[in-house]
């Protein structure tokens, strides 16, 4: 009797592990074929001297040696530096500017919905009309904001995307102000979670406005902003798209970021290997600032 | 339970290896093309050798508007005509230009069995380098083709061997609106005693900054940086494999454009062109430049009166010469070349030939050959004079600009090594000195260390 039911609950057991099974097969061969595979060729290909106009029988492996180039190529490390600056601009500028509007929205504003769906609206939006408008905005000679300018008295307005030094800042200005509408809805989620009684007790503290900023509204939304932080990195690495768009890397090579020059290498130099290399430490970078983020958020994340 | 898991664990691998391989394996159907047909079921490709009364289906690498085509069709039917066992097919590529090359070299590289191959002397060099096209000597060699005196300068070499037959030339003109030169009363341009100065000084008379009227417009591609070094066939290259663009006359070329804009103010500045955005074909669609110095392809263009209606009359002329009576034309040949894939190199050969021996028939194509007749000649243009009838332009005129045995063809593509990287840099440095943001000195001094970098990478690549 005993035996029995216990051969019967090997047998459940055997089909649910069965069942378990098929629930994780679609996923795992979705992402051995079409993440883990690549991702290990990429590993491979990044490790031999493949040209994309090359036959495939003259590969040769090359260790290291793509990683080693890296470090004497200017393209390169140029390029790693506009990304790196790029970073910087970018993140502090959109969780900055979402965060502020969040906080206007949050408040009882006059037309506020509008003003939402106005700031939201970007980010809906084609990366090809938006570049098209901020041409026609930043036109040098007959532009509004040049024009603008002018009017101020300034005598040499900047070149904006055409400005060896002006082009990195233009084209981050113009993807935070795309950006601006996500980033900020989920700021908002967060400050309407913030409980009211926190901010009550504070006033009965005699708390000023930026002190319950600080002490409350900025512990409580950390969750969202380290959230929105690892995005927004992210999202400065993978900048391939406004930039090929509104510059093409240029003037010279001043708006040339790592994802730019992988793809210049690639599709206009045909290094494949080389390129591949480049992605694998654009890939490393990424995932060692998560890393670090991640770890580090005990310090300044407040889960409650 | 161990037992479970290692019989898990083999379905596992098996779904997987099944999932992994389904769309990795090579399509064991019998192609419906790409082989030799005649008899009543076509064979699979390479299955079974042509003779001269099969009909043997080549397949002609195409992008997808060239095969919609209605000129590509009877480029065909022309061909097949011709040969009478030979069967042109498209094997369609997606994109266009540049993405249909990349496309193109991936398939070759994936072992895509394609025959007949568009080449131009940019690309050709790169499939040589890679074995991606055949060199076409022994075939030549073997039925005694005089392929000298059938394309004379229009053929070009790589490493001594011939991988392409030149079907078709593009030569820069000068285009001009009579409209403008006459308003401002300046004479045409005369095909003998074109020059850059005269280009400049008409360009002056024309120009009426207050209307928005230039007298001259040209483009930010790379050629229009280096238009005089080129045309005074200054080497790129140095002996020692070095690039040459130490050499004044670069620097020149350089200024001479970017002053056209900035100093003499007889075309839209460069800071206006590229922050405007100014396309290819502002000439033709407005009535605001008086000339344009560009390939033929754009007198073609111009014939398209429902894309540029114009209510104004064109002219065509001699590419401006650095000296009086010169006659060195920028230019580019197109022509075909057997795929490396291909299973019928001799058949391929065969339609490569007639391919570049037939398409000057059809409208719109200057070609190659420099052996055609006088008569011959004329038809070509006779269809164009047509199109441009309202602009009474001549048959001469356009013989003189276009394809007078007298023109000296040179190259408007740099060829050779670290081309692609050197063709990029030409045109990213000469921007950030056509708008101000170097001097002429540290642009050129770029380039050549750059061009050097491009070069010894290239030339230590596979």
């Amino acid at each position: 009797m005993k035996k029995a039911a216990l051969a019967r609950s090997h047998s459940l057991r055997r089909q649910e592990q069965w069942i378990g099974y098929g629930f994780i097969l679609p996923f795992t061969i979705g992402f051995i074929v079409f993440q883990l595979a690549p991702l290990l060729s990429s590993v491979a290909i990044s490790l031999t001297n493949l040209s994309f106009i090359s036959n495939l029988s003259g590969v040769k492996f090359v260790g290291l040696q793509n990683f080693i180039s890296m470090a004497g190529d200017e393209q390169f490390t140029g390029a790693l530096w506009r990304t790196i600056y790029y970073c910087f601009l970018f993140v502090p500028g959109v969780i900055a500017a979402s965060l502020f509007f969040a906080f206007l929205i949050n408040r009882n504003l006059y037309l506020r919905s509008s003003i939402r769906t106005a700031i939201f609206m970007p980010y809906v939006s084609n990366m090809v009309a938006i570049a098209v408008v901020w041409a026609l905005l930043l036109d040098v000679n007959d532009g509004p904001v040049n024009a603008l300018l002018r009017a101020l008295g300034v005598e040499n307005p900047p070149l904006w995307l055409l400005g060896e030094k002006t082009a990195i800042p233009s084209i981050v200005m113009i993807v935070v102000w795309q950006n601006i509408g996500f980033f900020m809805i989920v700021f908002l989620a967060a400050l309407q979670n913030v409980p009211n009684e926190l901010y009550e007790a504070a006033m009965i503290d005699g708390a000023g406005g930026f002190a319950k900023f600080r002490r409350i509204t900025l512990p409580l939304i950390s969750p969202t902003t380290f959230l929105l932080t690892i995005t927004a990195i992210i999202n400065s690495f993978q900048n391939f798209g406004p930039i090929q768009v509104l510059t093409k890397g240029g003037p010279g090579a001043a708006s040339t970021t790592l994802s730019v020059n992988i793809y210049q290498e690639s599709f206009v130099h045909y290094r494949i290997g080389y390129s591949t290399a480049q992605a694998i430490v654009m890939f490393v970078m990424i995932l060692a600032i998560t890393v670090i983020q991640w770890r580090g958020q005990k310090k300044w994340v407040t889960y409650s | 339970m161990m037992a479970i898991r290692r019989s898990a664990g083999l379905l596992f691998a098996g779904v997987l290896t099944v999932a992994l391989t389904a769309g990795c394996g090579t399509n064991s159907e019998p192609s419906a093309s790409g082989g030799i047909s005649g008899t009543p079921q076509a064979s699979a490709s390479g299955s079974k050798p042509a003779d001269a009364k099969e009909v043997v289906v080549l397949k002609y690498a195409l992008s997808a508007d060239q095969a919609s085509r209605q000129s590509t069709k009877d480029l065909m039917a022309l061909v097949e005509k011709k040969l009478g066992n030979v069967k042109l097919e498209p094997f369609v590529i997606p994109g266009e230009g540049v993405e249909f090359n990349k496309k193109m070299t991936i398939s070759l590289m994936a072992g895509d069995e394609m025959d007949v191959l568009y080449q131009n002397a940019t690309t050709y060099q790169k499939f040589a380098t890679a074995n991606l096209i055949e060199p076409l000597d022994e075939l030549i060699a073997g039925e005694g083709y005089d392929i000298a005196s059938i394309y004379g300068s229009s053929l070009s070499k790589y490493n001594d061997k011939i991988y392409m037959l030149p079907a078709f030339r593009d030569v820069h003109v000068t285009m001009y609106n009579k409209g403008l030169f006459d308003a401002a009363d300046v004479p045409y341009p005369d095909n003998a005693t074109w020059t850059w100065d005269k280009y400049v000084e008409a360009a002056k008379e024309i120009t009426k900054l207050g209307k928005g009227v230039y007298g001259s417009y040209m483009l930010d591609w790379d050629n229009y940086f280096l238009l005089q070094a080129r045309q005074k066939k200054v080497p790129e290259y140095k002996p020692d494999g070095t690039s040459n663009y130490d050499d004044p006359a670069f620097a020149e070329s350089m200024k001479f454009y970017a002053d056209l804009g900035n100093e003499l103010k007889v075309q839209p500045d460069f800071i206006t062109f590229k922050s405007k955005k100014m396309p290819w074909d502002a000439f033709l669609t407005t009535d605001n430049y008086g000339m344009f110095v560009v390939g033929n392809w754009a007198v073609q263009s111009a014939m398209d009166k429902k894309q540029y209606p114009r209510d104004w009359k064109m002219g065509v002329a001699i590419m401006p010469q650095v000296d009086e009576g010169g006659k060195a034309v920028m230019g580019i040949m197109g022509g075909y070349s057997v795929a490396s894939t291909s299973k019928h190199k001799k058949e391929a050969y065969e339609a490569v030939k007639a391919l570049a021996e037939l398409q000057w028939t059809l409208p719109g194509n200057i070609p190659a050959r420099v052996d055609l007749s006088d008569e011959e000649i004329n038809s070509i243009f006779q269809p164009m004079v047509e199109g441009l009838a309202d602009d009474g332009i001549t048959v001469e005129e356009l013989k003189d600009a276009i394809l007078s045995p007298s023109l000296d063809i040179v190259s408007e593509k740099l060829v050779g090594p670290g081309m692609t990287q050197i063709t990029s840099l030409i045109s990213s440095e000469g921007e950030l000195y056509a708008t101000k943001q170097r001097t002429l000195e540290q642009t050129m001094k770029e380039l050549k260390e750059k061009a050097d970098k491009a070069i010894a990478e290239d030339q230590s690549a596979p």
